[in-house]
């Protein structure tokens, strides 16, 4: 029946949305998004301030500043007397740049359709004295930093001085939010920098025992709302809109529920799998090695994801088998998949390699060493008799390029010919063993030699 | 997506599941794409052709606006950016458009797109992503969250034969999706060689067209078993030591000439499987010891050249054509680099006190082969040395001539030495060379001027 | 901007071969008269001229022929894959390694030869990427896309269509900067100049010294090629100087899995000299000659320091320099028609050059008549008349030589262990050095000739005969003068020819005495049924057996062959491979010797000049002050260099400074008597500054080296 199509087409496009496009729903944190919110607010009624927003890759730095954001959107007040300056140290490389996309959002003079004139120093001069002219009656401009600690690499930190430095007097009002994942951004700033900022960090941490919240977060992820739900959810987004800049873009496609509309009892009976599915022991028991795995929820967002991409009309449902099968995939090493599929002269390789590490705790080898200890082995084996030392050296070659070797000097290329230049292993006994037991039809004496040295 | 998935498994056989996980994650151009994929595997297993196969698709049959690009051609990254531009970039848009100096600039781009016709996707494939590391740090990190930053629906696909642990810096890096597409096993390799049949026959029929007789004989030998037959025989030979389907590939076609020959003479029939192959048994180890060098020659000079390469060493030292002062030099060179200076007294001059057995040097006897200085490489030595034991070793007098001196540098030309340190200061004797032969090399090399290297190594005494 | 337009226009202008021509012309004539007028007008110096011409075209044809056909097979490989390429669709670049031999300055004009070649065709555009551009892999991208798009119309004649994709050129380069080089604008250039069917070209790329490249750009460089070969058809071609085993070390795994190779052998260099010396040098259509040793110089240093050819014919180039500056008497030496008629043009002290020729003076005490003796030594007309005789024996000689050279070679080159040396240019040195028939491996020779058994033996003559006929017909016969020596030439042949007869016959019929041996045995064994004792049976056995042996060689068959070669030996070595001080008088003016002025010239040997010039400055300076009577001797007046140098001569290899400088002390003050309180004295600064400043200037010659290890020491670092 195509409309049953048609619905699960809908809801796998809702759900794969939803997940990769909602940037402002934040889950927990509740404190830290008060405290920033607070922050913020003050800002808007004309007070200087600056702050640290610190935690792990996906912990939600982002979303939690956007979700405040959000929730400012609402208050006419917040709207009108604050002016929002987005940067990102991964696109602002140096403060050049940062100056004149700062000069841009702020929409001054000097700027012509997008462009700004006028050498750095001009640049900042005029932007310091725009700020200096303001007072506190004047509209608060506020700073989010993306990646904080690449600007403190910026020569001088110039940007970052004048940014605290106009948030220590009392000149126009602005707000710095410093976003960062480097615990020990404090230490990367000078002396000078540091002292004129104020001290306020917030931290950031998916808390490691929190499994129900985790469970409870899986559920949600997978849940759909009903339809009035979606309503007060799209009036959210659209409050959106008033944020006007054509820098800080997360709500250009923010996902927008208002475009969806559902059947009840599809809703229903969606939802009502999902719950059956999460009481499953099988399940919890997956969802426990994922959480052990990684506690962010962006991991736990991809995962959801992949599970949705798989829906299908024929299989219209989440099913445990899948969730097993791609956790699957979380858990094996991919260096035991790569050396699975090395030939079995490149196996023999990394089992000399592997001895020779054993023989001289770790010492560095060259290929001649390896290659020695190879042909010692190749002698009395069946199956690798009469290969050719070229044929050899490109294997290790092979080796080289995969990584599973690494080169002992970076760049060591021509000074020293290759036979000779000196690699380290890039694995562990383990692995190693691992990938023989798991190799499809290794030569038996080839497992044998991998087991003990002597031949 | 259905039609995506159709139209590429046949040419991909054995890669279903990749295509199909493809599939569910961009396939369809109204959903949202995820953020990037990491898609890694050995050489050989066709990422690189799947991922062009597949855009092309998408392009195809959803205009989706697809980028393909090298990583390896990318040296700056503003070719990677104004690359990524160019093709990406909606008809019509004008030059200007295409430039980026920038990462800022670069996004800005996108983001103006964005504007202008909204809805549309985008899919940008880096080949040899490995190399994006190389480049500026903020490349990558971008290239991840570009969906984020643009705002476009748009995904990234990193292809690499890395696993994506080689990856990671001290900040860490954002979510990405990694496949992994494993090396074919026997049977799949098998599948796909036999599927190499039909191109194989027209090779052959055209190669044949002409003599009416052989022919017809190619006709009724030339079965699908036959070949398969033969695979299999080839397998057993080739597996072992590469797994590389492309280069099984061709060496399979280039062997197959020699399998077929005795056929077409009618000297073995197509179905007595053991004469053949102890007919091919032969040229197929021959094979073996040519696979990875990409000799490509006519099957006919096939067998000849293998057995010539099995000396390979020795045809080098005599093909090697050097002027015999050149070849002193090079041997005087071997010897400066294996021997250590303490020792060139006691090997080269003549009448030397004879040394005495102190415990150490009976101890120095005793050195395991992987301490050889022949296995651990060569060490660096001054010119005057070099021409020291040149002179040592040299019978007859020659005079200290510049045509001799550049010797020297024509053999640095040539990478039978190179330098260590110092190239620019040669004047001051502080120049330091090294010799980049192997021993048995040099070995032939005094083979040829009658010279016996062995006896002036320390190894070897 | 401006630039790039200008050069477009220089090449707008390029673009038409007359002008170019012009251009280049009166470059050669200004190169050429870089000699003074007063010079060049000299008789020598045309002589000169014309005979360099002469040989230098014939070797620069030779040359190319001996290469020729390993070009066409390049040639024919470029295009077929440039046409297969349209098919394929994996990543595969079409690589083409031509092995040239070691020495890479020889083999460049090879690779212009194969781009002309290219171009003129029409088959492909080529780019020589030199390895200095190519230190980085922008650098090597920027350099190829550059030659590519900019370097067209070199070759030469273009077709109309090329006419006009020259145009879309010209349009691309006015906004072609070098960083806009990428591959994406050679992409898009390519595109819309030659992507339609019937106009396909192959991009070839010819990297001349593959060793010399850094790796690692290699690596990536040959990467992105093959990366991009599907849509743009290149064809890589490695100029190897060593082998192909270079290749693949310099090629890892992933990389050489994304070429196929083809593997080109070109002549090896000594090959191509052995060929340019028995087609050019050896030839006899030119009148100069080497003398054996010079020859055996030249060889040498070919074969013993560097296997350029180039090198090679610019030092036998210079011999020949040396030659002709003689002064005009050396003039003469050229076709015998021209030389009577410079025979005119002698000045006085050119006779007087010719009577001090070291062979003229046993011409003239062969003459036994007085008068006529006083007559050529004093009168230069009545010398004049004589000249054209002599030389007319001289080239005779020559000719004859090269004739019996020719047959002497196909009669012992392949010997076993050939104790003669097997190649042409050994005989002939060691015929011109001295007379070869006391030579022990002439012996040698003469006696494995010996016993050869019959058939080698007359098919090795009959060999010996035909191909030195040929050699007549084909070299000699053609040249003036030429009928002369092939009519002599062609009797001793003639004779030969018919005493082999007899060595054919003597087979024929059984010998004499060889019947009687057969006869005797009957009679024997008749008395041998009754003899008595065992005594007389041994001493008959005994006798019986020496008779045998001196038949043996008695045989027709050896009679004749012992006559032929003593035939040969007589008539052809002994008369006609005579060696040079008993060649004809005059020949000095066809033979080049003087050797030592050419190694001093050609060689140089800096450390030898550095140290003749410390040793002994006298050497160079000629002044009075400082001549030795040995050279260990040590003056004050020498340059203070010279003293510091010969006193760390005798020092060991760490010198401790102050020694050193109170033996230079001393030395200065040899002159006046030094007694003990000078010697306390301390050193005056003048000395010490002096010292002080030869010791810098050692070091900056690199004799010595501050050691690091020892305060005020230095190293030696020679010895």
């Amino acid at each position: 029946m195509p409309d049953a199509a048609q619905e699960l087409a809908t809801v796998r496009c809702f759900l794969k949305e939803r997940l990769q496009r909602d940037y402002t729903t934040l889950r927990g944190y509740e404190t830290e998004r008060s405290n920033v919110r607070q922050l913020l607010e003050r800002t808007a009624e004309g007070e200087s301030n600056s702050l640290l927003l610190i935690g792990p890759r996906g912990a939600g730095k982002t979303t939690l500043i956007n979700a405040v954001l959000t929730d400012l959107m609402v208050k006419k007040s917040f709207v009108d007397n604050t002016l929002i300056v987005s940067l990102d140290g991964n696109l602002h490389t140096d403060d050049r740049i940062a100056l004149k996309s700062i000069t841009v959002q702020m929409c001054l003079e000097n700027v012509a359709d997008g462009k700004v004139f006028g050498s750095f120093a001009e640049n900042l001069a005029f932007l310091l004295q725009c700020l200096k002219a303001g007072d506190k009656k004047s509209k608060s401009v506020v700073f989010i930093i993306e990646e904080f600690d690449l600007f403190c690499t910026h020569h001088n930190q110039t940007l970052l001085y004048n940014l605290f430095d106009v948030s220590q007097s009392a000149q126009a009002p602005i707000c710095v939010i410093g976003v960062t994942c480097r615990l020990d951004v404090i230490e990367l700033l000078e002396k000078r920098v540091k002292s004129r900022f104020s001290h306020r960090q917030v931290f950031l941490f998916p808390s490691s025992e929190a499994f129900e919240e985790y469970t409870a977060l899986f559920e949600q992820l997978l849940h759909i709302p009903s339809n009035k739900e979606l309503k007060l959810n799209s009036d959210r987004v659209d409050s959106l809109e008033l944020l006007k800049s054509q820098v800080f873009t997360f709500h250009r496609n923010h996902f927008d529920p208002v475009e969806y509309e559902f059947e009840k009892k599809i809703v229903e009976n969606w939802n009502k799998h999902i719950a059956k599915l999460i009481k499953l022991p099988s399940v919890l028991k997956l969802l426990q090695t994922l959480y052990d795995f990684d506690i962010s929820e962006a991991f736990l967002k991809t995962f959801v994801f992949r599970l949705v991409a798989q829906l299908k009309p024929n299989e219209p449902h989440i099913t445990v088998e899948q969730m097993a099968a791609l956790a699957s995939q979380y858990e094996c090493d991919d260096k035991i998949e790569l050396l699975c599929g090395l030939s079995v002269l490149e196996i023999c390789l990394i089992i000399a390699i592997k001895h020779h590490s054993e023989i001289y705790d770790h010492d560095p080898f060259n290929f001649e060493i390896i290659f020695a200890r190879f042909s010692k082995f190749a002698k009395v084996s069946s199956t690798m008799q009469n290969v050719e030392r070229a044929i050899v050296l490109k294997a290790f070659e092979h080796l080289r390029i995969v990584e599973l070797i690494m080169p002992l000097s970076v760049g060591g290329l021509g000074k020293v010919q290759k036979e000779f230049e000196m690699h380290k292993m890039a694995l562990t006994y383990g692995q190693i063993q691992q990938a023989v037991n798991k190799y499809q039809a290794l030569p038996t004496e080839v497992a044998q030699w991998a087991l003990s040295s002597l031949i | 997506m259905e039609q995506i998935c159709a139209a590429l498994e046949p040419q991909f056989p054995c890669r279903e599941t990749t295509i199909k996980t493809l599939g569910e994650l961009i396939g369809n151009c109204e959903e949202a794409y995820p953020a990037a994929i990491y898609l890694f595997g050995h050489t050989g297993t066709g990422k690189s052709a799947l991922t062009k196969a597949f855009l092309q698709q998408c392009r195809k049959q959803q205009k989706v606006r697809v980028a393909q690009l090298n990583a390896i051609e990318c040296y700056t990254t503003k070719i990677l950016l104004e690359n990524v531009l160019d093709a990406l970039a909606p008809q019509g848009a004008e030059e200007t458009a295409k430039r980026a100096d920038n990462m800022l600039e670069f996004v800005n781009e996108l983001r103006r797109w964005h504007d202008q016709e909204n809805n549309s996707s985008y899919l940008i494939a880096v080949d040899n992503a490995e190399r994006l590391r190389d480049m500026d740090a903020n490349v990558l990190p971008v290239l991840l969250r570009l969906q984020q930053l643009t705002s476009l629906n748009l995904c990234v696909l990193l292809v690499s034969q890395l696993p994506f642990e080689k990856y990671y810096n001290k900040t860490g890096l954002s979510e990405i999706i990694t496949l992994h597409m494993a090396q074919y096993n026997k049977a799949e390799t098998l599948r796909i060689l036999s599927a190499d049949f039909v191109h194989v026959q027209r090779q052959l029929l055209a190669g044949l067209s002409g003599n009416e007789k052989g022919l017809r004989k190619c006709e009724q030998a030339m079965t699908p078993e036959f070949y398969s037959n033969y695979l299999s025989l080839f397998l057993s030979v080739f597996y072992k030591a590469c797994r590389d389907v492309p280069e099984l590939k061709l060496t399979a076609r280039k062997c197959f000439s020699i399998y077929i020959e005795p056929v077409l003479a009618g000297t073995i029939e197509a179905t007595d499987v053991s004469r053949l192959w102890r007919h091919i048994a032969g040229p197929l180890r021959a094979a073996l010891t040519q696979i990875y060098m990409r000799f490509d020659k006519p099957a006919d000079e096939l067998e000849q050249q293998s057995n010539e390469s099995d000396q390979s060493v020795r045809k080098l030292a005599q093909s090697l054509e050097l002027p015999y002062y050149g070849k002193y030099l090079l041997i005087a060179s071997f010897l400066a680099s294996h021997n250590s200076a303490k020792q060139d007294k006691r090997l080269f001059v003549k009448h030397h006190g004879k040394q005495k057995k102190r415990m150490q040097t009976v101890n120095a006897k005793a050195k395991t082969t992987d301490k050889m200085s022949t296995t651990l490489g060569p060490k660096s030595f001054s010119i005057d040395r070099l021409l020291a034991i040149f002179y040592a070793i040299l019978e007859e007098k020659v005079g200290l001539t510049c045509n001799l001196l550049s010797q020297i540098s024509t053999l640095v030309h040539l990478k039978l030495l190179s330098f260590v340190s110092g190239e620019q200061n040669i004047m001051d004797g502080s120049a330091r060379l090294q010799c980049t032969v192997g021993l048995e090399f040099v070995l032939h090399i005094g083979k040829v001027v009658g010279f016996n290297v062995r006896q002036y190594l320390c190894d070897f005494m | 901007m401006d630039p790039t337009i200008s050069v477009s226009k220089g090449c707008f202008v390029y673009k038409n071969n007359a002008t170019r021509a012009g251009k280049k012309t009166p470059a050669k004539r200004k190169h050429s008269s870089v000699l003074g007028q007063e010079i060049t007008a000299q008789p020598f110096y045309s002589a000169y001229s014309e005979c360099w011409q002469k040989l230098e075209s014939h070797i620069a044809q030779l040359q190319h022929q001996s290469y020729s056909r390993t070009l066409e097979h390049l040639i024919e490989y470029v295009k077929k894959e440039s046409v297969g390429i349209g098919d394929k669709d994996d990543e595969i670049l079409p690589t083409a390694a031509l092995l040239t031999g070691i020495n890479q300055p020889d083999h460049l004009n090879q690779f212009e030869t194969l781009t002309r070649r290219l171009h003129s065709e029409n088959a492909a555009r080529v780019c020589v990427l030199q390895s200095r551009d190519c230190s980085t892999l922008k650098a090597a991208v920027e350099a190829m896309v550059y030659n590519l798009i900019e370097a067209q119309s070199a070759g030469g004649a273009l077709s109309a269509e090329e006419l006009d994709c020259d145009e879309e050129i010209e349009r691309d380069r006015k906004r072609l900067r070098r960083t806009q080089c990428t591959m994406k604008q050679l992409k898009a250039w390519y595109l819309n100049n030659f992507d339609t069917s019937q106009n396909r070209r192959a991009l070839v790329i010819i990297l001349p010294d593959f060793e010399c490249f850094n790796t690692a750009v290699l690596q990536d460089f040959i990467l992105i090629l093959s990366a991009h070969s599907s849509s743009l058809p290149f064809v890589l071609v490695l100029g190897v100087a060593t082998a192909m085993s270079a290749v693949h070390s310099t090629l890892p795994y992933h990389v050489s899995s994304k070429i196929k190779l083809r593997v080109f052998q070109t002549q090896p260099a000594p090959a191509g000299l052995n060929e340019m010396l028995d087609k050019v040098l050896l030839s006899p259509q030119y009148t100069f000659h080497l003398s054996g040793k010079a020859f055996k110089f030249l060889t040498y240093i070919f074969l013993y320091y560097d296997f350029s050819i180039q090198g090679f014919i610019q030092g036998f180039k210079y011999c020949l320099m040396e030659h002709y500056f003689g002064g005009n008497a050396y003039a003469l030496c050229t076709d015998y028609s021209q030389a009577l008629t410079r025979i005119k043009s002698l000045t006085h002290d050119d006779m007087e050059t010719i009577r001090r020729l070291p062979s003229f003076r046993p011409y003239v005490e062969g003459i036994n008549d007085c008068k006529r003796i006083i007559a050529v030594l004093t009168d230069d007309d009545y010398l004049k008349k004589k000249l054209p005789q002599l030389l007319r024996d001289c080239m005779l000689h020559f000719m004859l030589f090269r004739c019996s050279l020719e047959f002497f070679t196909e009669l012992v080159h392949d010997l076993p262990r050939c104790p003669l040396g097997k190649l042409r240019r050994e005989l002939y040195v060691n015929c011109l050095n001295k007379p070869i028939t006391q030579q022990t491996e002439y012996k040698e020779c003469w006696q494995m000739l010996g016993f050869l058994s019959k058939y080698e033996f007359v098919t090795k003559i009959s060999k010996c005969i035909a191909c030195t006929e040929q050699f007549i017909s084909n070299d000699i016969e053609p040249l003036e003068l030429g009928d002369a020596c092939a009519s002599s030439m062609r009797n001793q042949l003639k004779e030969i020819q018919q005493l082999l007869t007899n060595v054919v016959m003597a087979t024929m019929e059984t010998s004499g005495p060889a019947a009687t041996a057969a006869t005797a045995p009957l009679a024997g064994s008749t008395d041998l049924t009754h003899v008595a004792s065992r005594h007389e049976l041994k001493a008959q056995l005994l006798q019986r057996s020496k008779q045998d042996k001196e038949q043996q060689p008695t045989t027709e068959y050896a009679k004749a062959l012992q006559l032929i070669l003593q035939h040969i030996e007589t008539h052809l070595v002994m008369k006609y491979l005579r060696p040079l001080q008993n060649a004809p008088p005059l020949h000095e003016l066809y033979i080049f010797s003087d050797i030592s002025t050419v190694r001093r010239n050609i060689i140089g040997a800096p450390r030898a000049a550095l140290h003749t010039a410390l040793n002994n400055p006298h050497f160079y300076m000629q002044c009075k002050c400082c001549e030795l009577q040995d050279q260990s001797q040590l003056v004050s007046t020498l340059p203070d260099l010279s003293v510091v140098y010969k006193l760390h001569l005798e020092c060991g290899r760490m010198i401790n400074l102050f020694d050193w400088l109170q033996a230079f002390r001393s030395v200065l003050r040899a002159s006046e008597d030094l007694n003990e309180d000078t010697q306390q004295e301390q050193i005056d600064p003048q000395i010490q500054a002096r010292f002080t400043r030869a010791v810098a200037e050692l070091q900056f010659l690199g004799y010595i080296k501050m050691s690091k290890r020892k305060t005020d020491h230095a190293t030696r670092l020679t010895w």
